[in-house]
């Protein structure tokens, strides 16, 4: 699971030149249009959806054949992409908590807004990860970027519905996070199953 | 009592346009197994079957007395296959802080040893290698682990003739170890000529024989005739026959007998390419 994450990490090393570019100019475009706070959503958001570069790599480069033959199960490789996942969200989120405080702190803007932004990363990441994932492993690699088109408008949906039917209130805010990892979770258990039986 | 390294028996695995038909066959521990065939005759669905890549319907796959891959210690099984087989973002000395964290058996001093035997650098990324390179990095990782069985599918192609014949001598070096074992799938069969102890061709999804090359280079031969010897021939003599524009073509399996029945007739010994050609191309009786 260790070789597999630092391949991962190499992997989003040799791109994240070209992510930061895209992150602070759509990232200061939004802070001076819309609320600073959006950039904690934006690097959650972009961060964690790089494991699909990941996924894509390893099956346009035979690696996923050769990792399937060394000492890693099935389980473990679908394993290692989901939490990859998890980690590189966890990561924007706190790059993008941080950037938004300095965001803040230059236009001047409080810090009562930082908690939804903060659940809305999170759900977003959550829910978009748990359709993209299954997508990017299972199909092969000019079909999976239908996971991409269907994710967020599917995850916005969910999290808007959610909103509406409990009310806006720091109690639902809560409810949705849950409800994102819940669906995650799932999405996790289902791809191994899934993958198991699937011929490579 | 011989010791198999892998065993398949009664492979079967079905797909709309193509069938893996009831394969068997075994790779002794201490021997170099070629597996030949035309392409598409079935032989990288055979090593993606036996390396877990590719579901079977029915049949066995026994790697070192274990039946199913998943319970096998991977460490023991080297893999190379044809074309690139890493991320090409990564370079020699990233993948192999990478396979450090894979295989309980890495030998870090044996892979830096290899990459050096091979020239190979080990700050360049994978893409900037040529075909031949990423060839021997593959082959370099699958020495680096201390495998027991390496399963090479097309493993030379790409390689020029010296470095194929290094590669060769390698294969032979790693046998040495009576514990050691090789399936290598390959369609330059003069290679399988040098190291292959046991050929086994597949045609067609079947297996037509698994032989020891020592035998069919020592009593496969074509005899090649006119019309009236043609007709003279024992039809249970003949294994494959062809015509061509002014002879005959005539494959048999013990040609010095062949010599004694028929004297004036020029016998000639076969290689596995015509062996394989006279299969694939000829009437088989």
């Amino acid at each position: 699971m260790k070789g597999l994450l630092l391949k991962d990490f190499y992997i989003i090393r040799s791109i994240l030149a070209i992510l930061a570019v895209v992150f602070i100019v759509i990232g200061a475009s939004l802070s001076y249009l819309a609320n600073p706070w959006v950039l904690t959503v934006l690097a959650t958001v972009m961060l964690g959806m790089n494991v699909t570069s990941t996924i894509n790599v390893d099956k346009s480069s035979g690696c996923l054949k050769t990792i399937i033959t060394t000492p890693v199960s099935r389980k473990s490789y679908i394993s290692s992409k989901y939490i990859m996942y998890l980690l590189l969200s966890i990561v924007g989120l706190v790059f993008g908590v941080v950037f938004g405080a300095i965001a803040n702190l230059m236009i001047g803007g409080g810090t009562e807004m930082m908690g939804l932004f903060v659940s809305v990363s999170l759900t977003m990441a959550l829910l978009s990860g748990s359709v993209i994932l299954p997508f990017y492993i299972m199909l092969d690699e000019s079909k999976s970027v239908i996971g991409t088109i269907l994710a967020y408008p599917v995850s916005a949906g969910i999290f808007i519905a959610l909103i509406l039917l409990l009310g806006h209130t720091i109690s639902t805010l809560v409810i949705t996070v849950f409800v994102a990892l819940c669906l995650f979770a799932m999405s996790w258990y289902l791809s191994t199953r899934i993958l198991a039986q699937k011929d490579i | 009592m011989e010791k198999y390294a892998l065993e398949l028996n009664g492979v079967i695995k079905q797909y709309k346009d193509f069938k893996l038909d009831n394969i068997s066959f075994t790779v002794p521990q201490g021997s170099i197994v070629g597996l030949i065939g035309e392409n598409g005759a079935g032989k990288s669905t055979t090593i993606n079957i036996v390396l877990g890549l590719t579901t079977k319907d029915s049949g066995t796959v026994t790697i070192f007395g274990e039946h199913d891959i998943d319970t096998v210690c991977k460490d023991n099984i080297g893999v190379v296959f044809d074309g690139n087989n890493y991320p090409d973002v990564l370079t020699p000395k990233q993948l192999g802080n990478v396979f450090e964290n894979i295989y309980g058996t890495w030998d870090k001093k044996k892979y830096l040893e290899m990459l050096n035997k091979f020239k190979l650098p080990l700050n360049k990324k994978i893409k900037e290698f040529s075909k031949g390179m990423k060839m021997k990095y593959s082959i370099s990782v699958a020495f680096s682990h201390h495998s027991k069985l390496l399963i090479l599918d097309e493993a030379t192609s790409g390689l020029d003739p010296i470095m194929r014949e290094e590669i060769l001598d390698m294969f032979l070096d790693f046998i040495q170890d009576e514990e050691n074992s090789i399936l290598v799938s390959s369609h330059i069969t003069s290679d399988l000529e040098k190291v292959a102890d046991y050929i086994v061709f597949i045609h067609d999804g079947k297996i037509v024989f698994q032989k020891p090359k020592d035998e069919l280079l020592e009593n496969y031969g074509i005899i090649k005739c006119g019309s009236r010897l043609f007709d003279e021939i024992h039809k249970e003599e003949i294994i494959a026959y062809r015509k061509q524009d002014y002879e005959w073509q005539v494959l048999i399996d013990n040609r010095q007998s062949a010599q004694k029945k028929h004297p004036n007739a020029v016998i000639v010994p076969a290689s596995i390419d015509e062996i394989m050609l006279m299969y694939v191309k000829g009437e088989v009786r």
